[in-house]
């Protein structure tokens, strides 16, 4: 009987373990994390302990496994605790779905792992373009971003970093492939990227020499892929993106019009507003 | 007989089930991504310990190893107080230390 005991309880009690330390390891944030490792891991480790006082009865063990067990209860919730408070204290993020954080106000509360210059403070006092970014495509009003790029580099003292992307996910879309043109369709994807590095690396050039007549700090990086997601990841707070209005990353190449204002719009990038003049897209993060 | 393989079957289940437990605690120390998640998937390790250690009661057949299970428990709370007050004090910007 006892032993059938003891496999139900230690059974239990590790499966309880594994949903702990699956919830260590899933859950999205260092409280949520905290909750899970110390209810559930108690839980689960003293029905382990159960089992074994179950597979080796006698008193000395029952009450070794119960010491162990009230130990664990009083000492485990002081610890989350304890970390819970120094985590919040130090900053450690919440959750993005947070809905109220009732702490506020309760503790002090530190700024984690981010950099002085991107807290608010400093932004509200000081409202100035600390990073600038310029999408590099080939196309018309290219001309007039890097121009109005450049004054705004050098009016802020800004860094001014070109990114040039070429949109392999447009380029490579070449439409409908009839039986047999599985060939022919690859090689035209293949002309069609190798004309954008092409057209692109012209930018490039055009831009670096600009902003060296210019006489600005610059940096220029080059990317292949799906523009968006590389824009959002560039796009933080602090950040101000210069887009030429008429020109994509697909640098005049792809089969059909592409209007990046309303590109970027339907990723939340900038307010997609028409404007019917050429002046440049400017986004801030 | 049947109780000698029962309790063998969940002996194994357990001790299984127990290693995944640990990769994942393991997955989120290496991962982080800051200092606290590591400090309480350690926690978290440290009480998967206790619980190694009540398994290698079983499997051993050696009952000391429950005392190890009971010192494990004490150790792993210590270093759970002891990272918590270095993560408070941590947060703590140069300036106010020098105030104090």
């Amino acid at each position: 009987m006892t032993a059938f005991l003891s496999a139900i309880f230690l059974v239990a009690g590790a499966a309880l373990c594994l949903l702990a330390s699956v919830g260590v390891l899933r859950l999205p944030d260092f409280f949520m994390r905290m909750h899970a490792a110390t209810k559930a891991g108690v839980a689960g480790c003293g029905l382990l302990l159960i089992g074994v006082a179950f597979a080796y009865p006698s008193p000395g063990m029952w009450i070794k496994v119960t010491i162990a067990i009230a130990f664990l209860l009083l000492t485990t919730p002081i610890a989350g605790h304890l970390l819970a408070r120094a985590g919040y204290v130090a900053g450690v993020p919440l959750w993005g779905g947070t809905l109220e954080d009732q702490l506020r106000g309760e503790l002090p509360r530190g700024d984690f792992d981010s950099p002085p210059t991107a807290s608010l403070g400093r932004k509200t006092m000081n409202p100035t373009i600390e990073h600038l970014v310029l999408g590099l495509a080939n196309g018309p009003g290219m001309e007039a971003a890097m121009t109005s790029a450049i004054e705004l580099a050098k009016t802020h003292r800004a860094e001014l970093a070109g990114l040039a992307i070429i949109d392999t996910r447009t380029l490579e879309n070449v439409g409908p492939v009839p039986i047999g043109g599985n060939y022919y369709a690859a090689q035209l994807r293949r002309t069609l990227v190798a004309k954008a590095r092409h057209r692109m690396a012209e930018t490039v050039q055009s831009f670096e020499q600009a902003a060296q007549h210019a006489g600005i700090r610059f940096s220029v990086s080059v990317e292949e892929g799906d523009p968006i997601p590389i824009l959002l990841a560039r796009l933080k707070p602090g950040v101000t993106l210069v887009m030429p209005r008429r020109a994509w990353f697909d640098h005049g190449l792809a089969d059909r019009k592409i209007d990046p204002a309303a590109r970027l719009a339907r990723h939340h990038i900038g307010s997609g507003k028409h404007a019917d003049d050429d002046a440049p897209l400017v986004v801030s993060g | 007989m049947i109780a000698g393989t029962v309790q063998a079957g969940g002996v194994a289940i357990a001790a299984f089930l127990l290693l995944a437990a640990m990769i994942c605690a393991g997955i989120r120390i290496v991962r982080g991504p800051s200092g606290p998640d590591r400090v309480v998937a350690l926690d978290m390790l440290g009480i998967l310990g206790v619980a190694a250690a009540g398994m290698a009661v079983v499997v051993s057949g050696s009952t000391a190893f429950i005392d190890i299970a009971l010192g494990v428990a004490l150790v792993g709370f210590l270093a759970a107080v002891a990272f918590a007050g270095f993560i408070e004090r941590g947060s703590i910007n140069e300036e106010e230390e020098e105030e104090r």
